[in-house]
């Protein structure tokens, strides 16, 4: 704290009260009065002293400033104090503290992160990890781990993938993280250089070591999107999130592990996956649709479907009270015949099929598409003939 | 005084001593002096250290010069005690360091902190110095209290905080002042530069 003379002339205070009505920035006031008084007369510590005094109402014209210790704004104040105090504003009213200023965005970032997206990418060599509009990445090299930190380079002792898997685990372990989305995506694509096997393992078995914020407190997710991960893991991550918030869930994978059935039961038994309201489960063509109908929305990947089977879906979401929406996808040019055949209710020449829902205005559209070949089926408002 | 006249006092009450409480002095930076209860200095963990650390009789408070605190001036060290008196006595919870708890604001402190913002973040850092973890949590709620619905620009007048571009603004106004050279050396490398040199020197 310095002590430093506020002291100013009556005509210059009554020139800055007069700024003050303007409800303008205090740099573009002090810049503005500076115009008409030369930049010597006032520095501009003075000026914003006597303007946000005179904004607040905390002093008049006539205010006698003393000579006390310089502290009289909060950034003044050590930074374990504003933390405090930022910890003890209302988490609604942190978002307009986080606009503040770069300090007050960071104090906000470190205290109560809060993102609505968090999009981890493994690929060959390199997995990075973006925060809504921060992005961090983790390149591996020969003597250990460079890392680009929102486009600047840091080189980093130790294995890329711990590396990444202590600041992500920091972040997902935070108790009081904000997340709306998480989507971790390992597969990549068919233009891409494929996964090291022994990384990809590496990062499945990290993946694994995820806890829970405090080890108990569930994580606050909505949508969770798992790309290309074991099923187990998946099945980890999903656990660590809060059942009932957790409404929407997409698992897209083609990897199988000795266990998978075990596994597979044990998820789709989980509260996470019970209460979802959209799911979707692509990459493993033989799960029965019926785990995924009670969602209102649901997507799932089918090599084949026997007539027994669609008819058992029909029935089932015939009788769902909020079915909104599905998609059953199949390989190319499946043939939908026996399919067809077997539904045996009125359709048009669109390849479109309708069922009455009972006691309502309501029916279940069954529509065939072809390339790629796929079943959707949709609750739409229609009478029929 | 007769025997007669004599305040009637119960002999075993009589025989118990009255312990006498003891007020120390301190001493602001603006050489403005207090006196205060020792059990209200129990709030202080500084503080009561430090007269701990002393081990003053009820003799050398009295005689000896108050004890001075540098760092904090009169108007807001009148505030710290008047606060310690008023809570002498409670328990001091304890500061973990965590988030913080759910604090209330009892009805004397908020009349107390019913001051002007200055004054007010002074006497969060004076319960800081002197470690009042009550006196600093309750301060501390009552600046977060006054973010409740504000808009950022609210909030750095409420704060008095200035913007990013006024901080770097006034920064580079504080640099240009002190050295009038600055922009002139700047200019002058910048100019080199474009010239194809590489070092200044």
């Amino acid at each position: 704290m310095s002590s430093v003379s506020r002291y100013i002339d009556i005509d210059l205070r009554v020139r800055i009260l007069q700024e003050s009505f303007k409800m303008k920035p205090a740099y573009e006031s002090y810049k503005n009065l500076c115009k008409d008084i030369g930049d010597t007369r006032l520095t501009f510590e003075n000026f914003e002293f006597w303007f946000y005094g005179f904004s607040n109402k905390q002093f008049y014209l006539d205010y006698e400033p003393s000579s006390e210790p310089d502290s009289h704004t909060l950034n003044d104040l050590p930074y374990d104090i504003v933390l405090k105090v930022v910890g003890y504003i209302d988490k609604s009213d942190r978002s307009n503290v986080r606009k503040v200023s770069t300090y007050f965005k960071s104090i906000i970032d470190e205290l109560c992160p809060c993102y609505e997206e968090i999009k981890v990418t493994l690929r060959h060599g390199f997995i990075s990890a973006k925060y809504d509009e921060l992005c961090n990445e983790y390149r591996k090299t020969d003597t250990g781990c460079t890392t680009v930190m929102n486009g600047k380079d840091i080189i980093v002792e130790g294995d890329y993938l711990t590396v990444f898997m202590d600041h992500f685990a920091a972040t997902i372990q935070n108790k009081d993280l904000e997340l709306k989305k998480l989507l971790i995506d390992a597969q990549p694509r068919s233009e891409e250089k494929p996964l090291d096997p022994i990384d990809f393992e590496r990062f499945t078995r990290l993946m694994r070591t995820l806890k829970k914020p405090n080890n108990h407190q569930p994580l606050n997710i909505q949508v969770l999107h798992l790309i290309g991960m074991k099923l187990d893991v998946s099945c980890h991550i999903m656990s660590l999130a809060k059942p009932g918030l957790l409404n929407t869930i997409a698992i897209w994978s083609s990897y199988k592990t000795d266990n998978y059935e075990f596994i597979y039961k044990k998820m789709m038994g989980m509260e996470q996956w019970r209460q979802a309201m959209a799911l979707s489960f692509l990459g493993h063509e033989d799960s029965p649709a019926g785990d995924l109908a009670h969602a209102q929305q649901f997507q799932l990947g089918r090599s084949k479907m026997t007539p027994a089977e669609i008819i058992q879906l029909r029935e089932r979401l015939l009788e769902h009270k909020t079915f909104h929406y599905c998609e059953i996808k199949f390989p190319p040019s499946y043939d939908y015949t026996e399919i067809k055949t077997a539904l045996r209710g009125r359709h048009n020449n669109n390849d479109k099929w309708y069922f009455k829902i009972p006691n309502s205005h309501q029916c279940l559209e069954f529509s065939f598409i072809n390339d790629p070949s796929s079943l959707r089926i949709r609750r739409i408002n229609f009478i029929l003939p | 005084m007769s025997v007669e006249n004599a305040p009637v006092v119960d002999v075993d009450e009589a025989a118990i001593p009255v312990e006498k409480k003891m007020y120390y002095r301190f001493e602001s930076n603006d050489k403005k002096e207090f006196r205060v209860s020792e059990l209200a200095i129990q709030q202080s963990e500084t503080l009561n250290r430090l007269v701990e650390a002393m081990g003053y009789t009820s003799e050398d408070v009295e005689n000896k010069p108050a004890i001075a605190i540098e760092n904090i001036d009169g108007k807001t060290l009148k505030l710290v005690f008047q606060w310690c008196e008023h809570h002498k006595g409670e328990a001091i919870p304890v500061d973990d360091g965590s988030v913080p708890k759910i604090v209330e604001i009892p009805e004397f402190d908020a009349k107390l902190m019913d001051i002007d913002n200055g004054l007010l973040f002074k006497l969060i850092w004076a319960a800081d110095y002197l470690n009042i973890v009550q006196l600093l949590n309750v301060s501390c709620k009552k600046v977060a209290n006054m973010a409740q619905g504000k808009t950022p620009a609210q909030l750095r007048r409420v704060y008095l905080l200035p913007s990013d571009e006024e901080d770097e603004a006034a920064k580079r106004a504080a640099q240009e002042a002190q050295d009038p050279r600055a922009r002139e050396v700047e200019e002058e490398f910048e100019e080199r530069k474009r010239q194809g040199g590489n070092s200044f020197f």
